[in-house]
């Protein structure tokens, strides 16, 4: 019989048990004063405070450009696939539907919403999905740059070139560790895709 | 409100109610029907006692009030303490009535409608608590001049108007194949009944693949496993070989074999593997179309109740049977069933039914019948009503065609008799000087009609003077797989449902003909119209070249041609509706998704005949004309598209090939040849690699991962000539790699030629 060649191997039960020891060891040992206080602190914060702390955002390239979605709202991040137009409604903002596990999605051109530089037609790594299941939106990006923080008071106003613009839905600029994005908001966002439904 | 599983106490008892109120009707239609046998009763009486006990857990008074004197009146009957007449019949009938009716009251509004109601709730408990009411004979009612029978000949063929009569009659709404609607809020979600056992089943499925799907890592380590043994045996083999060890070679091909044998068992758990998620994956997909089905009688179970009433309104006797209460009906065709089959049965006991009199004199059984027959055939539902009333003469309707100047009297002398029928189904058939207030054989038949179309199926009429009317509709069992031929359009997929159009068919240069300069072509002698499907489909106009794939659509009434790129077979797609925020596609019915996982879209041949007329006239569309043919002769020269951002590169390869004989277009940059590759079209594409804006890779990549352009021959012609060069080239997508040193010893000529052909 091969006899296992590391502790914790299914073949010899007490390794588990001496795994499990230690893991209820590292969770049982008291907190450190300053982990407690931070904490005590946080839980103590007014809601509201909490809630102005961080922003968790999914921070995405397209068109050369960093946008930030509130996590919130991004259903899913899905590979892409090949999409369908619709005749006599997709245009430049609405490309068609795509299907992604059975679901058929309405695929649409961020670049084209924005009113920034037009897609090239090259192949894009992955599709964001925004929105609730009665009224999604997906749409293809360059980079997807990961899920980020946006810190308190990191953030500035976007320009009124943007914010006053037909199809701005650019909420502000906010600060992250990629650089600072422009974060969008996605039911400004729905509202022109909507809008481009015909 | 309390919840359970989702639904509120209050929705509970109204599922509940429409349940056991069905089955008080049909009960009290058999006792009526045969008085003497009792065997319903106990049926009756725990239906009743269900209805109390549910009313009283949701606290409505009036339905347990009425309920139990129901109740009570069953409980009379079994005991013999009372006979069962009509009269009591009917006041059993008008207590399930009024809790089918305060079952549809909204949760907040019983108070007040039962306050409102009390006097009613008064007046049938005291009706049910009193004694039977004498038998009465039925006495012959004389028919209202209205409703009087008319000589086949003078029967109207339609009517426009529902029959006024029979609806005062009756005017329950019928009981849908959906929980009733009432006037509740909407909910924003539709909720459908599904066979209990059948959500079992489907769950079951489920889990078992989600049972297969774990086996899936065991099987990716053991594969890995057999590659990590070949990996040793491979190391073993080579060292042994290197030094010539015959006894190491030995053991090495040993374990080569070994892993050989492993790598087979592998392979069969494998195919084990696969073979099974295939047939768990089949089986939950017939479970969810089977989740769609619902017994025939579902649908109909409100029919003999109006039957029924209908029967006792006009004075005559019927008896009414449904065979096949039991036939599985997709829920939607079910939904789409009820208004056509009761425009029929209306009309059979209106007019093909004869007055008890007539039947009498006639030598038929005073009591008509009139059977709703339900059964799957041969892939189909068929649906059929069937009366022994008076029948259709067929002469009528010739008549009638000849007096509407719809034939001329020679030609209508020729119809047949199915013809003759099928004019029934024609909307406007009917005059409006025989517009009565009784429904006439063509009230709603052109809805009918138009209903089955819709589904995909057929409805002709079958009759034989004196003997009786048939209405058959044959229809798919389901709405939601439709067998379709896939089509390509602008490298696209799109569907055409096999049951809406005519053919398919390809058609031959030399067949293609014009006149005034459309094109055209023959389908069975008739002159038949080509539209280009790409246009149609607002994906450009493509044309007309060589031979034309065309799908045949429309009937001898009119058909049209849909040219289109090519066939691409047959499939079964489950249908889906469109997203609704994209309203009514023109020319487009729903979506489904194909077997490689792309998403295809079903045309709606229905709406795009009903809209071609009308935007031909308009002008705002027209069929394909001479100058969007294109002959294989007229273009004989084969184009080609040379990217390269070097002018004089440009240049030279521009000559080299244009000297070889074909037709050459430049781009400057990678693009500009993608913008002119989608605008135009061309035989093949030679491409520079570094090139502002988009490079040659990117170019590649992009007409690669285009449909229209996977079979476009590509050759990069670049300076590079490193073999990581090469190798990025090539793996981009294209046929052949060369170096600009390739125009001195003529192999790009010789790779353009073996590419393309000749010019």
């Amino acid at each position: 019989m091969n006899v296992p060649d590391h502790p914790g191997s299914p073949t010899e039960p007490r390794a588990i048990v001496r795994a499990d020891a230690g893991l209820d060891e590292l969770l049982a040992r008291p907190l450190a004063d300053a982990d407690l206080d931070r904490a005590t602190g946080e839980l103590a914060a007014p809601i509201s405070a909490r809630a102005r702390r961080a922003m968790s955002v999914l921070a995405v390239r397209v068109g050369g450009e960093l946008f930030a979605i509130p996590s919130v709202d991004v259903a899913k991040v899905v590979p892409p696939a090949r999409v369908h137009r619709v005749p006599h409604r997709s245009n430049d903002v609405l490309r068609g539907i795509a299907n992604h596990d059975g679901e058929l999605l309405m695929c649409m051109s961020l670049e084209a919403a924005l009113g920034i530089a037009r897609a090239d037609g090259r192949a894009k790594p992955a599709l964001v999905v925004i929105g609730d299941l009665r009224d999604r939106w997906a749409f293809e990006v360059d980079e997807v740059v990961g899920v980020l923080d946006v810190a308190e008071g990191a953030s500035r106003e976007a320009p009124v070139t943007v914010t006053a613009s037909r199809n701005g839905c650019v909420a502000s600029l906010a600060g992250t560790e990629s650089g600072e994005a422009a974060l969008l908001d996605a039911h400004g966002l729905a509202s022109i895709f909507r809008g481009a439904m015909g | 409100m309390t919840d359970l599983g989702g639904f509120s106490m209050h929705e509970l008892f109204k599922a509940e109610v429409e349940t056991h109120c069905a089955a008080l009707t049909e009960g009290l239609l058999v006792l009526e029907r045969d008085p003497a046998d009792v065997s319903p009763i106990q049926a009756l009486m725990r239906a009743a006692h269900s209805v109390k006990g549910a009313a009283r857990i949701v606290g409505i008074d009036a339905a347990v009030a009425v309920a139990h004197h129901m109740e009570d009146a069953f409980v009379r009957i079994q005991k013999g303490q009372e006979r069962t007449v009509r009269a009591r019949i009917d006041q059993l009938l008008e207590g399930t009535d009024f809790l089918s009716r305060i079952a549809q009251v909204d949760e907040a509004g019983i108070a007040a409608w039962s306050a409102e109601h009390a006097g009613e709730v008064n007046a049938l408990t005291t009706a049910l608590a009193a004694p039977a009411p004498p038998p009465v004979v039925p006495a012959a009612e004389p028919p209202s001049p209205a409703a009087e029978p008319r000589p086949v000949a003078d029967v109207p063929v339609r009517v426009p108007e529902p029959a006024r009569k029979v609806d005062a009659v009756v005017q329950r709404p019928m009981p849908s194949a959906e929980p009733a609607a009432s006037a509740a809020p909407v909910a924003e979600t539709r909720a459908v009944r599904v066979n209990a056992d059948n959500l079992d089943r489907m769950m079951q499925l489920a889990g078992e693949s989600m049972v297969e799907g774990r086996r899936s890592p065991a099987l990716r380590r053991s594969l890995a496993a057999v590659r990590s043994e070949l990996g040793t045996a491979r190391e073993s083999l080579e060292g042994a070989l290197r030094r010539g060890d015959q006894a190491r070679i030995a053991q090495a091909r040993d374990a080569v074999a070994r892993a050989e044998t492993a790598l087979t068992a592998r392979l069969v758990e494998l195919e084990a593997f696969f073979r099974r998620t295939e047939e768990v994956s089949t089986a939950l997909y017939h479970e969810v179309i089977g989740s769609r089905m619902r017994p025939f009688s579902e649908g109909v179970s409100g029919f003999p109740r109006m039957v029924r009433d209908v029967a006792r309104q006009l004075g005559k006797q019927v008896r009414f049977d449904i065979v096949g209460g039991e036939v599985p009906v997709d829920r939607d065709i079910l939904a789409k069933l009820e208004a056509p089959l009761n425009h029929i049965i209306r009309n059979a006991l209106d007019h093909g039914i004869e007055p008890s009199e007539d039947r009498r004199a006639r030598g038929k059984a005073e009591q008509a019948r009139v059977t709703l027959e339900a059964r799957h055939h041969a892939g189909h539902l068929q649906v059929r009503v069937t009366d022994d009333g008076r029948g259709i003469d067929p002469e009528s309707i010739r008549r009638k065609i000849v007096e509407r100047g719809m034939q001329s009297p020679e030609l209508a002398s020729q119809l047949g008799e199915r013809e003759l029928f099928d004019f029934l189904f024609l909307p406007g058939f009917s005059t409006a000087s025989k517009v009565t207030e009784i429904s006439g054989r063509g009230v709603g038949l052109d809805v009918v009609h138009q209903m089955v179309t819709s589904t995909g199926g057929t409805v002709r009429v079958e009759s034989r003077p004196g003997a009786g009317t048939t209405f058959a509709m044959q229809l798919p069992v389901t709405l939601s797989v439709v067998r379709a031929a896939l089509v390509e359009v602008a490298g696209e997929p799109y569907a055409f449902p096999l049951s809406r159009i005519d053919r398919v068919m390809r058609v031959e240069p030399g067949a293609i003909g014009s006149v005034q300069g459309r094109l055209q072509c023959d389908v069975d002698g008739h002159a038949t119209g080509l539209i280009d499907g790409a246009a149609l489909l607002a994906a450009g106009a493509t044309g007309v070249e060589g031979t034309a794939s065309v799908v045949v659509l429309g009937d001898d009434a009119g058909r049209v041609g849909v040219v289109v790129s090519r066939f691409l077979g047959e499939q079964d797609l489950v249908v889906r509706t469109l997203d609704p925020r994209l309203g009514k596609v023109p020319h487009v019915a729903s979506a489904a998704i194909l077997d490689d996982g792309n998403p295809v879209l079903v045309v709606d041949v229905d709406d795009t005949l009903a809209t071609l007329r009308k935007t031909l006239a308009e002008g705002t569309f027209r069929g394909l004309g001479q100058s969007e043919r294109t002959t294989t002769a007229a273009r004989a020269t084969k184009r080609i598209l040379v990217a390269e951002d070097s002018i004089t590169v440009r240049e030279v390869e521009r000559q080299l090939l244009v000297r070889l004989g074909y037709e050459v277009a430049v781009a400057v940059d990678g693009m500009d040849a993608w913008n002119q590759l989608r605008a135009g079209r061309f035989d093949m594409l030679v491409t520079d690699i570094d090139m502002p804006r988009m490079n040659g890779i990117e170019l590649v990549r992009l007409v690669r991962a285009d449909a229209r352009f996977a079979h476009l021959p590509i050759a990069v012609v670049s300076y590079k000539d490193r073999e990581e060069d090469r190798r990025a080239g090539l793996d981009a997508g294209a046929n052949a790699y060369l170096t600009k040193g390739s125009f001195q010893d003529q192999s790009f000529v010789a790779t353009v030629t073996g590419l393309v052909g000749a010019p």
